[in-house]
């Protein structure tokens, strides 16, 4: 197995990891005004890690980023972003003619999932074509 | 636009990831320019050109007719 230097942002990853991993551990024993602090930290703590990892597995296969990793991350943001301009304006209208009474943290948090979860699905898509193209 | 990238990485004994690595790219994005299906940058179109000891138009070929839609017959 070929070993390679760690590039310093995926070393920050980890360590960041580490830290919000180790940190929801410790929250766990002491008193806890914010029950929902440590699954929070634990959870960022283990994707920080694995991220990390991750992405320095996959520079031995090369740069991280290059001009076609990036058209295809600024689409997929871009597409994302229509997608759920296009979501809010149907929450906005269900809301409006009071066919559900949406609470704001119901709103955002469905903008913010729909917003992750468009983005990652159409950087994949545009990943397994040569070129992506331009939104037009 | 159709390339012959994988002619002259042939002829001078380069494997895809050796010539992605010379590039400064990623090994899909040769796959994806050997197969015409990536219209690259000058920048890399240059380097590319320029590590296969050819120029842009001895490995890009364009072509005005529309490219095949897959899957079509």
């Amino acid at each position: 197995m070929r070993l390679i230097a760690m590039d310093t942002r995926n070393a920050v990853r980890i360590i960041l990891g580490v830290i919000f991993l180790l940190g929801g551990f410790a929250y766990l024993f002491i008193e806890q005004p914010f029950p929902v602090v440590p699954p929070v930290l634990i959870t960022a703590g283990l994707v920080y890690i694995f991220v990390g990892i991750s992405r320095h597995r996959r520079a031995r296969e090369g740069p991280e980023q290059d001009e076609r990793t990036k058209r295809v991350a600024v689409l997929g943001m871009a597409y994302s972003w229509r997608v759920s301009l296009l979501l809010i304006a149907v929450l906005f209208w269900i809301d409006y003619f009071g066919i559900y009474r949406l609470k704001g943290y119901e709103a955002f948090g469905l903008a913010t999932i729909v917003l992750a979860f468009t983005a990652i699905g159409f950087q994949q898509y545009f990943a397994r074509h040569g070129d992506p193209g331009w939104p037009g | 636009v159709k390339t012959r990238i994988k002619e002259f990485r042939a002829r001078y004994g380069y494997t895809q990831e050796e010539l992605a690595r010379r590039a400064g790219v990623r090994r899909e994005t040769i796959v994806f320019l050997e197969k015409g299906a990536y219209n690259p940058s000058l920048r890399l179109a240059h380097n590319v050109a320029t590590i296969l000891h050819a120029t842009i138009e001895d490995l890009f070929i364009f072509t005005d007719e529309p490219e095949p839609q897959e899957g079509g017959g």
